[in-house]
């Protein structure tokens, strides 16, 4: 009865919470998720739903001195290479994101925010997906470096080269 | 495109639809609430601590002792030479040694009197149909019905012992009645005996219905010195009424000699209850 207690307490109730991570992250992941599937909000929604609860099932063994973020979003990506693996959707990240009016509707987007997002799609993988994780998910150079297991320079560099290529690209 | 970082800092971030949200923590707070009975469920079946096991080796120990206990006790079936039986003498003993009043006693000798006769008459059931170990059978059957005779011996002894003529009365009715019951069954297994010709039971079965029979008589005499007893006290009150109706002078005399009666019946009793 008092483990059941200690258990509520520690998932249910304080800072470091699940309840209250949860509660952070939430719309960062499902962020994340809708950038990369095409934006369908189905998908996008479910794929939230299992990460979190994935999270939730091995969150007692997450050490709290590490971040939160990091972890969540590693689980994440390892989530989102399983679904296209299993489910043999290989949405190419190289594709329109933006197929058809009907997406660009859904999120309403002016003409040059598309003209951005259809530039980005035209990007190599690495720079692409380099720039989300700056711009739309909002990590800072240290997390971007964290997660993808890289130095915090070799992070700058990259998405100020990056950059240099999207711009290039606009300006064509 | 002069300020692409702020282009896409603009980039469209859409929230979480609420209904999601909800489907989301419903399912978090469901898993939660199993995940935590699951702890709480696998720390009492797997327990880690070593005084937590021996609690529930003890637990568990008492638990089987104490139902096998409740079920050799309370079942006629388990017989002598049954795995059983020595823990249900056992708690015969512990019974009897738990019955403080006379009048306790007494009711558990009766309990127990008819109790080996119920084995007795299993066991020579149960011989009749499997026709195997028939010696040992008869011995314990033998040894039932001394059993028998000796608890009820004991019962008519301890009911001699109770002071308190009502008390005393009421138990003497209990053990008369007991041992009604128990020539019936007596019968039954003499019964039993004789279809399976088998003399030495039959003999033991009559020795014990003697056995009976002259507790019943020592119980009969009681009663009726005891209703001696009372007679003569209505007539010493008759007597004492009678002079107080004519003198106060005689009155004075009978209460003298009133009373002497009555200290005499008095240490009468109280030797008896010593």
């Amino acid at each position: 009865m008092v483990n059941l207690f200690v258990y509520y307490i520690a998932m249910g109730v304080g800072q470091d919470s699940f309840i209250s991570y949860y509660e952070k992250y939430k719309d960062k992941i499902y962020l994340y998720f809708l950038y990369r599937v095409n934006f369908n909000r189905d998908t996008a929604e479910d794929l939230t739903s299992e990460v979190f609860l994935k999270a939730l099932k091995s969150f007692e063994n997450f050490d709290h001195n590490r971040s939160f973020q990091a972890w969540i979003y590693a689980i994440a990506h390892n989530h989102l290479v399983n679904y296209y693996r299993t489910a043999k959707r290989e949405v190419e990240l190289t594709e329109n994101i933006f197929s058809t009016k009907e997406d660009i509707k859904k999120i309403e987007v002016n003409y040059e925010l598309d003209l951005v997002l259809k530039e980005i799609n035209g990007l190599e993988d690495s720079d692409k997906e380099i720039l989300l994780m700056r711009f739309v998910d909002e990590l800072t150079n240290p997390e971007i470096a964290d997660l993808l297991d890289k130095e915090e320079g070799a992070i700058r560099t990259k998405i100020s080269r990056s950059l240099d290529k999207l711009r290039k690209k606009l300006e064509k | 495109m002069d300020n692409l970082e702020k282009y896409l800092s603009n980039l469209p971030k859409p929230k979480l639809s609420r209904l999601v949200d909800l489907k989301i923590r419903f399912r978090i707070y469901r898993f939660m609430i199993w995940k935590g009975m699951g702890n709480s469920m696998s720390t009492l079946l797997h327990p880690h601590s070593f005084w937590l096991r021996v609690s529930y080796m003890t637990l568990i120990i008492m638990i089987v002792l104490g139902s096998s206990a409740v079920y050799a006790a309370n079942n006629d079936n388990i017989t002598p030479g049954h795995s059983l039986y020595p823990l249900k003498k056992t708690i015969e003993t512990v019974e009897q040694n738990l019955s403080l009043t006379k009048n306790a006693q007494v009711n558990t000798l009766n309990k127990l009197s008819e109790r080996r006769l119920k084995e007795a008459i299993n066991l020579a059931s149960e011989d009749i149909e499997k026709n195997d170990n028939e010696q040992e059978s008869n011995s314990n059957i033998k040894q039932n019905l001394d059993e028998l005779v000796e608890n009820l011996n004991e019962a008519v002894t301890i009911s001699q012992e109770i002071g308190d003529q009502d008390k005393a009365q009421q138990v003497k009715e209990n053990i008369k009645e007991k041992n009604e019951n128990v020539i019936k069954y007596l019968e039954d297994l003499g019964d039993i005996a004789r279809q399976k010709r088998d003399h030495e039971i039959s003999d033991k079965v009559d020795e014990a219905k003697q056995a009976i029979r002259k507790y019943q008589k020592i119980l009969e005499d009681d009663e009726k010195s005891s209703n001696k007893k009372e007679d003569s006290k209505k007539s010493l009150w008759e007597r004492r009424s009678d002079n107080n109706d004519d003198n106060d002078e005689p009155l004075k005399n009978s209460n003298e000699s009133g009373r002497d009666d009555f200290s005499d019946e008095g240490r009468d009793e109280d030797n008896g209850s010593d």
